[in-house]
C-alpha cells in the first residue's frame, strides 16, 4: 500500500523523451551540415570527373579534327556527286536524248534566214526550294522576214527529240528591228518532275 | 462509494499515458541536502541503480541541484516539505456528487492559495465515515518547484511530502512484518518530524511537527553557549551531558506523541507494538531515548534499501550507515514505479 499523495496536476507533467529537444535541435543541425557536406563533396567529385572527361574529349577532338575536316570536305564532294547522279538519273528517266543530239537537231531545224544571237539548252535550276527545275531551250536572234521566226518555231516543234527534251517551243517575243529584220525569242521548257513521271 | 476508492486508486500517474516507467530518480529536498535515489524496475525486482546525497539547494530561491551523470534520468519524483504544508487523516461521510478536493480543502481549512490532494484510506459504507488522508501545499511553492524543472531532464513525475513518501517506503520494506500490528513511524529530519500511527498497515493518524535535529542543536547551543557546529558535535559524540536541553527541545513533541498513542490505541482497541525510525536524525541516540521513554518500546531504525537489489554496488561506501536518510526518496521512487 502506498501513502503517496501526488500534488502535481496532469497538465503540469511534461514529456521528457529519450531524445531531448536540445539533442533534437543539435542532431538536426548536424544532419543538415552533414548532408550539405556530402552534397558539396559529391558535386566537387562530379565536377572533377566532368572536367577530366572534357579534357579527354578535347584531346580526342584535337586528334581527329584534321580527319574530320577531310571527311567533311569529302562529304560535300559526295553530295555534289550525288546531285549530279540524281540529275543524270532524272535525265535518263525523262527519256531525254543526249545534249549533242539536241543541239544538232536544233541546228538542223533553224531556217537559214535566222541569225541566232543566243542559244541556251540545259536545265533551269529552281530559284526557290520546292519549285521544280526545268529542261529549257531558249533561242533569240534576228530573222529576215516577219514569219521566219514562226516558221522556225513550227520546225522545232515538229522535231520529236526537241519536244521530248523541252516540250512545245513558243514564240515569246517578236518585233521589227529594221526594215524586214525582226528580233525574236523562242523558248520551250518542261519541268523535271513532269519528265520523271 | 466504491467508485470513490477506485477513482482514487486508478488515477493515472505521469508517464503512464502510453507506457509505465521502468526507471525513476527521486529527489528528497531537505535542509541537510538533496537525497537522490534512482531505482529501476526489472520484471518484479526493484534495483537500486544510484544513490547520493547532493549539497542542499534552496527551492524557494529557484536553485536546481547539479545532478551527476550517474543519477541522470528522464523523470524525477520530488519529495519536499514546507512550513505551510498541512496534512491530516480525517473522517468524512461522503455525499453523492461531493468532490474529494473540496472535502479535503474544507477539512484542512485552507484557502485557494493552497493546492489540495489526498486519498481515501478506508471507504465508509452507507452513512459511515470514510477515512481520508488530505494534504495541502502552497500553490506558489509548487509552481516554483516546477519552474526549476521546466526544461530538460529530468521532468517532474510526481511531487509529494517527504514524510508520506518515507512511510510508503516503510510499507514496502516492513509491511509484511507489521500487517497485524499497531505501529508508530517517525521520519525525523533536520527541520521537520513526521509522525504516523498505523494499525494493520492502515494509516490512522499523521502529523508533521516543526521539530528536528536543528531544534536540538539550537537548544544545546543556547544551553552551553557554543556555536552551531560545536552543538552538532556534542550531540553526535555524547561527550557532554545534554539530556536537559534535549528534553526541553523535544518535550512538546514527546507529549503530543504520547497523546497520539493513547488516541490510536483507544481508537483501534490495540496496543502499540513497535516504533520505527527513519530520516537523518533516526540514528541519534537522543531521539531514540526520547521515543523509548515515551512509548516504552525500543525504536527500530530501518533501512529503506532492505528489499531492493543492487544496493551493495550502487550505494557509495561513504553513505553506508546513513541508509535511513533515503527513506523518503526510496518511497517516492517506489510509488512512481508502482512497486507499492
Amino acid at each position: 500500500m502506498s501513502l503517496q499523495v501526488d500534488l502535481l496536476k496532469k497538465t503540469e507533467r511534461r514529456y521528457q523523451g529519450i531524445v531531448s529537444m536540445k539533442v533534437m535541435v543539435l542532431g538536426s543541425i548536424g544532419v543538415l551540415v552533414g548532408t550539405t557536406i556530402v552534397v558539396l563533396s559529391l558535386a566537387a567529385i562530379s565536377k572533377a570527373t566532368q572536367n577530366a572527361n572534357l579534357k579527354r574529349a578535347r584531346r580526342e577532338w584535337d586528334r581527329i579534327r584534321p580527319i574530320a575536316a577531310v571527311v567533311r570536305s569529302n562529304g560535300a564532294a559526295a553530295e555534289s556527286n550525288r546531285k549530279t547522279l540524281e540529275r543524270l538519273d532524272l535525265w535518263a528517266k525523262g527519256g531525254s536524248v543526249p545534249m549533242y543530239k539536241i543541239l544538232r537537231e536544233t541546228q538542223s531545224e533553224i531556217p537559214s534566214m535566222i541569225q541566232l544571237q543566243s542559244l541556251r539548252a540545259g536545265i533551269l535550276e529552281a530559284v526557290d526550294e520546292g519549285q521544280p527545275s526545268f529542261y529549257i531551250l531558249r533561242l533569240s536572234g534576228r530573222a529576215l522576214g516577219e514569219l521566219v521566226a514562226v516558221e522556225g518555231k513550227r520546225k522545232l516543234n515538229s522535231n520529236r527529240d526537241i519536244t521530248g527534251f523541252c516540250g512545245d517551243v513558243r514564240l515569246i517575243s517578236s518585233g521589227r528591228e529594221t526594215g524586214d529584220v525582226w528580233a525574236f525569242a523562242l523558248e520551250g521548257r518542261r519541268s523535271q518532275e513532269g519528265a520523271a513521271k | 462509494m466504491k467508485s470513490l476508492l477506485n477513482k482514487s486508486a486508478s488515477k493515472k500517474k505521469p508517464g503512464e499515458q502510453g507506457r509505465r516507467l521502468t526507471s525513476l530518480l527521486a529527489l528528497d529536498f531537505s535542509a541537510s541536502g538533496v537525497k537522490a535515489v534512482r531505482l529501476k524496475k526489472v520484471k518484479d525486482r526493484i534495483l537500486l541503480s544510484g544513490a547520493d546525497i547532493l549539497p542542499s539547494v534552496n527551492l524557494e530561491a529557484g536553485e536546481r541541484p547539479e545532478l551527476p551523470k550517474s543519477l541522470s534520468a528522464y523523470y524525477t519524483a520530488i519529495c519536499t516539505g514546507s512550513p505551510e504544508a498541512r496534512l491530516r487523516v480525517f473522517g468524512h461521510v461522503m455525499q453523492d456528487g461531493e468532490k474529494l478536493p473540496d472535502v479535503i480543502r474544507e477539512n484542512l481549512s485552507v484557502s485557494d492559495e493552497y493546492r489540495v490532494a489526498g486519498r481515501v484510506l478506508l471507504e465508509g459504507r452507507g452513512k459511515r465515515e470514510s477515512s481520508i488522508l488530505g494534504v495541502a501545499f502552497p500553490e506558489a511553492s509548487i509552481h516554483r518547484c516546477l519552474e526549476i524543472f521546466a526544461n530538460g531532464a529530468p521532468a517532474p513525475h510526481s511531487m509529494e511530502l517527504s514524510g508520506l513518501a518515507a512511510f510508503s517506503a516503510f510499507l514496502y520494506n516492513r509491511g509484511k512484518q507489521t500487517a497485524g500490528q499497531t505501529v508508530c513511524l517517525l521520519e525525523i529530519g533536520m527541520n521537520y518530524t513526521y509522525a504516523a500511527f498505523l494499525h494493520k498497515n492502515r494509516l490512522q493518524l499523521i502529523n508533521r511537527f516543526d521539530v528536528g535535529g536543528s531544534n536540538l542543536r539550537k537548544q544545546v547551543q543556547t544551553a552551553l553557549g557554543v556555536d552551531m557546529e560545536m552543538a552538532g558535535s556534542i550531540l553526535a559524540d555524547g561527550s557532554v551531558d545534554v539530556a536537559a536541553p534535549v528534553r526541553t527541545a523535544l518535550s512538546p513533541f514527546v507529549k503530543q506523541l504520547s497523546i497520539y498513542r493513547e488516541f490510536v490505541e483507544r481508537q483501534t482497541k490495540s496496543t502499540l507494538s513497535g516504533v520505527y525510525l527513519s530520516g537523518g536524525e533516526a540514528v541519534s541516540a537522543h531521539w531514540q531515548n526520547a521515543v523509548q521513554e515515551v512509548t516504552g518500546l525500543v525504536p527500530v531504525v530501518w533501512s529503506p534499501f532492505d528489499k531492493l537489489d543492487g544496493v551493495s554496488d550502487a550505494l557509495p561506501e561513504t553513505l553506508k550507515g546513513q541508509e535511513p536518510r533515503f527513506a523518503a526518496a526510496v518511497g517516492a521512487a517506489l510509488a512512481g514505479l508502482e512497486a507499492i
